[in-house]
């Protein structure tokens, strides 16, 4: 069981208290001016500074970010609109990269190479993984991205503003291969400010900045 | 190894550059070291004779005058610092010699009626340090080295197997040198006995005719091919002294300036290895001293310059590891690491020839080595704190 439990979370920039719970296995659609603070106190990047946060029964307010990031590793993978890419790397030596400076265990090996493989097909880019990043096209690298996220196979994936930039067969493509995921049993979180997009997930949460408390449609 | 690759691969041109620094740098440092050294520099010549290092002289000048010669052989023994050591196969025939083939040397032959035979002329070192047993009659005596000239008789002495052919104070006529003179035998070498050559072979001497080299008091005649010959032989001598290859160089420099005789070779401590290394010792303190100082402050400055472009351009790599769930002190252990392999190839590198042209002096090693890593934990330190990574948060 992945749930996240926030109760009353006060953070800068926000005048209100935040309390969120995300179920195992939810589509969630996150929406509202600073989401973005949010979704970094979820993975891991930010401190709250007041409140609790609960990743299934392990208390993270208490731990210092250096701690939090261990969560990246098993927990959570985490897309930030930025794409961070090294444009002399190839497709697949983008996506493996952190692996080679983690601990043996969690480094790649045969099955984290076929579940990569298969998950390329569904993106349609089984064929461009010995290409590189630079000759790549805006959307196959926000794909990249997003495969390097998936690598450790995390029971939760978070996504800001994965649709910027993308016409509609790409944003299809995305929401397609995160349905997927869903139905594997990965949590997915994506922050977005598109209101049209928001209907294709299963319950949307907005940050209401300016009202006292926050609000869950 | 991939990590450190990878990251490598991100800062290769400024990775290069921090390598040649550290090259520079620490060249400069084992060269102060070795300047500063030099002192007790133990470096060897090859030693023996009791610990002695040994040294070949050899004459580049053939046509060098008696007086060159004699002035020469006069500073080479009256030097403290050096003992000439001369024990030197010469051809030698003996007028109606009836000892058989088994006198004659190796691809010898008659000569005017005369046999050829092994002649070996020694100094008093060789006769000193071989510690010659006898059969009978004596060795020779301190005069016996000093100014001898073709219309006298020659001391000789024979080798064991010449026992049953001539006798104690017995005469014989020799040609030595191209000279013709009258020898005259005064003792018998003991059966085993052999002596050192200069090239360091254990030579048996049953078959061999000792005579004495010769110092002179006045230069003899420019005619005297004897004489000539013989000072020729005392200067083609191996040297044995205590002092190093360099401190050898500083004794001849020094017998040389006396004789003004400087047609003379050093074996054994000569060569471009020991040039260089000579050069490095002798060089103006002042001028090392500045050249260190310089490129330290250059080491330095260009370490703070390129720490911060470093950083720049690890700066999306930090992130996309950051955010995959890296912590800040593994990614700092890695930068650490990769910085540490260039300044140990930059340390190492000028280890390796510095070591061979000093000879593999120990001591300069050592504190190569640990002046080294008292250097290195400083810069540790310094690259610790410019090594920067960016927050993730808030871009």
């Amino acid at each position: 069981m992945t749930k996240i439990n926030l109760n009353n979370v006060q953070v800068t920039p926000y005048k209100n208290k935040v309390t969120l719970v995300v179920e195992k296995g939810e589509f969630l659609a996150i929406s509202g001016e600073h989401k973005k603070v949010l979704l970094e106190i979820i993975v891991g990047l930010r401190e709250i500074e007041s409140g609790t946060y609960h990743l299934d029964y392990h208390r993270n307010e208490t731990k210092d970010l250096d701690d939090l990031s261990a969560m990246r590793q098993e927990k959570i993978g985490y897309v930030p609109y930025e794409m961070y890419l090294l444009p002399s790397m190839t497709f697949i030596q983008n996506i493996e990269m952190p692996y080679y400076f983690q601990s043996s265990a969690s480094r790649m090996d045969a099955t984290k190479h076929q579940r990569l493989e298969q998950q390329c097909r569904l993106f349609g880019v089984q064929s461009l993984l010995a290409n590189k990043a630079s000759t790549l096209t805006y959307a196959q690298q926000r794909y990249m991205v997003i495969l390097r996220a998936l690598l450790n196979s995390p029971a939760i994936l978070v996504l800001d503003e994965p649709f910027k930039g993308l016409n509609d067969e790409e944003i299809t493509s995305i929401i397609r291969f995160l349905r997927l995921l869903k139905n594997d049993g990965v949590t997915i979180i994506i922050g977005l400010s598109d209101e049209h997009l928001m209907t294709q997930c299963d319950r949307h949460y907005t940050i209401d900045f300016i009202e006292k408390n926050a609000e869950a449609n | 190894m991939k990590a450190l690759f990878i990251l490598f691969q991100q800062n290769r041109l400024y990775n290069i550059i921090l390598a040649l620094v550290a090259v520079l740098f620490f060249s400069t440092f084992y060269l102060v070291i070795l300047h500063s050294t030099y002192s007790t520099n133990e470096a060897k010549g090859g030693t023996s004779f009791n610990g002695m290092n040994r040294y070949s002289l050899s004459v580049l000048k053939n046509d060098a005058t008696i007086e060159q010669l004699h002035n020469f052989d006069e500073q080479l023994k009256s030097s403290n610092k050096a003992t000439p050591y001369v024990a030197k196969n010469v051809d030698m025939y003996i007028s109606q010699f009836s000892g058989g083939e088994d006198f004659t040397p190796l691809k010898k032959k008659e000569k005017a009626g005369a046999s050829p035979v092994l002649g070996i002329q020694v100094n008093e070192y060789a006769q000193k340090l071989n510690s010659f047993e006898l059969d009978s009659g004596r060795f020779f005596t301190a005069k016996e080295f000093q100014d001898y000239s073709p219309d006298q008789p020659l001391p000789v002495v024979l080798g064991s197997s010449f026992f049953n052919l001539y006798d104690v104070g017995q005469s014989l006529t020799i040609e030595v040198f191209d000279t013709k003179v009258k020898a005259k035998i005064i003792g018998f070498l003991a059966s085993s006995q052999t002596i050192v050559t200069a090239e360091l072979a254990q030579q048996g001497l049953s078959h061999a005719v000792l005579f004495p080299t010769q110092h002179y008091a006045q230069t003899p005649a420019e005619t005297d091919t004897f004489a000539h010959a013989s000072l020729m032989n005392s200067a083609n001598s191996m040297l044995l002294s205590t002092a190093s290859k360099i401190g050898i160089r500083d004794v001849m420099t020094e017998i040389s300036t006396k004789a003004n005789f400087w047609s003379v070779a050093i074996v054994g401590a000569g060569g471009n290895v020991v040039n260089i290394f000579n050069s490095i010792v002798k060089a103006n303190s002042t001028f090392i001293w500045g050249l260190f100082l310089a490129i330290s402050i250059g080491s330095a400055i260009a370490l703070f310059v390129l720490q911060p472009l470093r950083n720049k351009r690890q700066q999306t790599i930090f992130t996309i590891l950051v955010l995959s769930g890296m912590r800040k002190r593994e990614l700092f252990k890695y930068v650490r690491i990769e910085w540490l392999i260039m300044i140990t190839l930059g340390w190492l590198i000028p280890l390796i020839p510095f070591f061979i042209v000093s000879q593999m002096a120990i001591l300069q090693l050592v504190f190569y080595v640990f002046g080294s890593l008292v250097l290195v934990l400083l810069l540790m330190i310094i690259l610790k704190n410019r090594t920067t990574i960016q927050e993730v948060v808030g871009r």
